[in-house]
Order: structure tokens, then sequence, then C-alpha cells
């Protein structure tokens, strides 16, 4: 018989002669969570880090900490050389990359850019207008192509003259 | 029999339309249209942004002739003939709708600029081989080109003009470094002659921006305005202009035209003035709109569509008083050449300084002669001096 039948049996048998109390119930109940708390214990004993292992972890933090800060510090490098050191951001970049290229170099557009900016500014315009931008996708239809030449680059997802 | 012979009469009309036809193709070069081999040259124009960096930096003086921009001049030998072959051709004709008034699309203005300083580069080099006629012969091309480029519109003008400008400043550095050659001076002066002829003209831009803004100002038209943002004026005026423009009828368009045309009189009139006179107008007539909009909507559509016309004409001017002074400076260099040394006083009749309207102020130095300039150019609150070197 197995152990499981011979409990079974033994509680409908049998009942246990087991007197309990108050003080009994506060016993059994100390024991256990003394029990436990060794068990715990012992457990985060076991996975405790050596010193070595902690070590190598603190070198290894340092090393990811020191490249993320040089990642930033190059980034912020970056971009201030591109807009130039104490230069205000230029206000007017929205509306120059929303404009098409066709619509930037309009009479117009070219007009304005040269109030701003003087003759360098036009210059500038002209040559974003016709530098060509993204990645040419494989195939295009025809619509795209007609909507290109009318100067609509958001239908065909890129700019290309 | 009759039919054997008009059959026959026929066929040799045909076949000598064919081959009259066909010859006149083969040797149709250059074409009739100097646009068409300018456009070309702009197709066959290669140079990566560091290379045209150097080109600037040689054509401002900044570095010398170099190894590396020989290079690109020989490389872009082909787009280089085709500009110069243009250069030559009288009719130009850009094929540009200027229909629609501001919202023409123009030519690759940037491209244009490269392509003359590419050629002036050309210059360079021919002036070190000592080839000093081929080198100016060069400048004369480009100055020819500025002229074509210079066509109607306002920005055309300007970068025709900026164009023009620099094919004198390599003139000048020939004129300091050539020998002492009397003849080469008279035929030089003769062709620039030639070249002024065809003069830059501000008010035929004023007239093209005119008719460009009228089209705009149609009752039709004027919701075509429309996204304000387009015309990048402040944000507290666009949401005014904004709400004159959705409400636009038909006395909305005839009080704008009317403002308008009021206005472009002026900017005519104040062009007949001394330049120190005129720029003040012009700079009081371009803010005018901007301060009446508040109160009169019929100074809406100025408010948007008038270019900065005082900025422009001061750039003409600038643009204009260099070639000036190397006119006059000829004069002098000839003058030195017939009889060995510099005039004391500047000699009678030679082109102004457009600044003060009045004749440079001359003065001999150690290296050669100094024009300065009377007037000051208001926009860049500068007064320029142009030097000219005499080789010893």
């Amino acid at each position: 018989m197995r152990p499981k039948e011979n409990i079974e049996k033994f509680v409908r048998v049998r009942k246990p002669h087991v007197t309990t109390s108050r003080q009994m119930d506060k016993r059994t109940l100390d024991d256990s969570f003394a029990a436990m708390e060794q068990t715990i214990r012992t457990k985060s004993a076991e996975h405790k880090p050596s010193v070595q292992r902690i070590s190598i972890l603190s070198r290894m933090i340092k090393l990811t900490a020191a490249a993320a800060v040089i990642i930033v510090t190059t980034g912020l490098i970056a971009v201030f050389v591109d807009r130039g050191i104490g230069e205000k951001p230029d206000t007017n970049t929205v509306s120059e990359i929303v404009k098409s290229p066709v619509e930037m170099m309009t009479a117009m557009s070219l007009e304005r850019a040269f109030q701003r900016g003087g003759i360098e500014a036009v210059e500038e315009q002209s040559r974003k207008a016709f530098r060509p931008l993204g990645l040419k996708p494989k195939n295009l239809s025809f619509d795209q192509i007609l909507a290109e030449f009318n100067g609509n680059c958001h239908s065909t997802g890129r700019t290309r003259l | 029999m009759r039919t054997i012979g008009n059959k026959r009469l026929r066929k040799v009309i045909y076949m000598t339309l064919t081959l009259l036809v066909s010859t006149s193709q083969v040797f149709a070069y250059p074409p009739d249209n100097a646009a068409v081999l300018y456009y070309r040259a702009c197709q066959w124009y290669r140079a990566e942004p560091d290379m045209e960096r150097m080109l600037s930096d040689l054509s401002r003086g900044k570095i010398e002739l170099n190894e590396e921009i020989k290079k690109l001049v020989k490389n872009n030998k082909r787009a280089i003939d085709f500009a110069i072959d243009a250069s030559g051709v009288t009719n130009c004709d850009w094929g540009m709708d200027y229909s629609k008034g501001m919202a023409t699309v123009l030519r690759p203005l940037h491209t244009f600029k490269k392509l003359a300083t590419l050629i002036l580069a050309d210059a360079k080099i021919m002036a070190e081989k000592g080839d000093y006629k081929s080198a100016i012969d060069l400048c004369l091309s480009v100055e020819r080109f500025a002229r074509h480029v210079n066509d109607r519109n306002m920005m055309n003008y300007v970068f025709g003009l900026a164009i023009n400008k620099e094919a004198d400043t390599h003139i000048q550095d020939l004129l300091a470094n050539m020998p002492e050659d009397l003849e080469m001076l008279i035929w030089l002066k003769n062709q620039l002659a030639q070249i002024d002829s065809e003069s830059f003209s501000f008010k035929s831009c004023v007239d093209d921006a005119n008719e460009g803004a009228i089209l705009f100002m149609m009752k039709d038209n004027i919701k075509g305005l429309l996204p304000i943002e387009n015309w990048e004026v402040p944000s507290s005026l666009s949401k005014i202009a904004e709400k004159w423009i959705l409400a636009a009828d038909e006395e909305f368009s005839a009080g704008n035209r009317a403002y308008w045309k009021r206005l472009i009189g002026n900017i005519e009139a104040a062009l007949d003035m001394p330049y120190t006179k005129a720029y003040a107008e012009l700079k009081r007539l371009c803010e005018k709109p901007e301060k009446d909009i508040i109160e009169n909507p019929d100074a809406t559509l100025t408010t948007l569509l008038l270019p900065a016309f005082d900025k422009s004409y001061s750039a003409g001017i600038r643009g204009k008083n260099l070639p000036n002074a190397v006119r006059a400076a000829i004069e002098i260099y000839m003058v030195k050449a017939k009889t060995g040394k510099l005039p004391d006083a500047l000699p009678t009749g030679l082109p102004t300084d457009l600044f003060s309207g009045k004749p440079f102020k001359y003065e001999k130095n150690a290296d050669g002669f100094v024009l300065r300039c009377r007037g000051k150019d208001l926009s860049k609150d500068k007064i320029y001096e142009y030097e000219f070197k005499v080789k010893k």
C-alpha cells in the first residue's frame, strides 16, 4: 500500500490523539517560521557572489557607463558642429523640410530665401532641391511618377529630382 | 508619260528636301538656343561637395591653384566646353513658364554659379601657363554667361550679377599679373564694351514681379495663396492675412490690386533717384505693407507677395560697381602701357562709383593703385575699395 493511502486509512480508522491548544498552535507556527527563515538564509548565502565576480561586474558597469558617456558626448558634438556652436536653431528649417524640391525652386520660395540669408541662402536652397534624398524604391507606379513630376514628394515617400 | 514625269519630279523634290533637312541637322552645332547647351553643361558637371568648397575658396582667393582643382577642371572639360559654346550664342530661351508668376519653377541656379567658378578656375590655369589671352577669353565667356542667366526674374538677376562680379574679380587678378600689353588691353576694353551693351536691368525685374503678383491677386487665384505658412511672414501677420484671404471677394481683390499698383509705382519712381535716396525709399516702401495690413485689408496680398526690392536693389548696385571699377582700371592700365607710368589723377569720363554717383577716388600706392568708393553700401554699412596691382 502506498503511503498516501496509509495516511488516509489512519485518519479514517483512528483519529489522531492530539490535543490542540493556543500554546500548541503558537509553538507550531514559531517553529515553522524559524525553519523558513533558516532556509532563506542558507539559500541567500549560497547565491552570494564572490569578490572576483563583484569586481568583474563593477568593471563591466563602468565600461558600459563610459561607453554611454562617449556616445552621448559624440552625438552632442556632432549636433553642435553641424549647427554651428552658439548659433540659434533655424526656425525656418521646418518650412524648408515640408516643401518639396519643386516648391523650393519656385521664384517666390527662392526670393524668401534671399530675404532670409542673401545669395548664399538661395544657393543652399537650390542645392537642397536638386540633391537626391532617401532611397530609391525598386518600382514606381505611373501615378507616383506623375506626382513626383508635379512636385508632390509625399505621395511617393521620397524626394528626388 | 505625264504621270511618270510627275513622279520623277516628286521624287527629286523629296530627295532634295530630305538632304537639306538631314544636312542642317548634322551641322546644327551650336544650336540657335544657348540654354540647350547650358542645360547640357549642367548635365555633365560633376564635383564632390569638398571639391566645390575648394573651388569657392579658390575663387575667393583663400587658396591657390592646386593639382586637385586642375584635375577637377580636366574631368569637367566637356561641361566647360558646352558652357563656353553656349556663351557665344546670342539667343537664350530657358523654356521657363513665366505665366505662373511667382510660382514659376526656376533653374538650378547654384549649378550655374559653380559652372562659372569652374570656367574661371580654367582661366587661372591658362594664366599660370602664361596664356593670358585665353584666360581673359574665358572670363569674357563667363560675363556673357552671366547675361544669359539674368532673365526677367529677380533671382536670375541677382545670380547673373554675382556670376558677372566673379568674372570681373578674375579679370582684376589677370590685369595685375599679365605683362603690359596695350594691344590686349584695347581688345579687352572693346570686348567688354560689346558685352556691356546688354545691361542688367533692375526695372525689368520689378516688371516681372508686378505681372506675377497681379496674377495671384485675381479673385479666382487668391485662395491659391494658402497655406499661408508658405509665405514665411511673421505669425502675427499670417493670422490676419489668412483671415482676409479666406473671406476674399471681388472687392478685396480689386482693393489689393490697387494697393499693389500704387506701391509698385512708388518703387519705380524710387529707382530713378540717386542710390542713397533710392535705398531709403525702397526700404520704407518694402516695410509699409506689414504696417498697413493690421488696419487695411487691401495691404494683405502685397504683404505676402512683395519681394525684398531694397535688398536686391543693393545687391544689384554692389554687383555692378566692381565691373565699373574694372573698366575704369583698364583705362588706367592703358595710360600706364602708353606712357610707362600711372596717371597722377583719374582720367575723366570713366565709369563711376554707383553708390555715390561720382567718379571713384583714385589713389596710387607702392603696388599699383586703388579705386575707392565715395558712397556707402547702406545694406551692408560698408565702403568698398578695389585694389589694382601693377606688374613691376
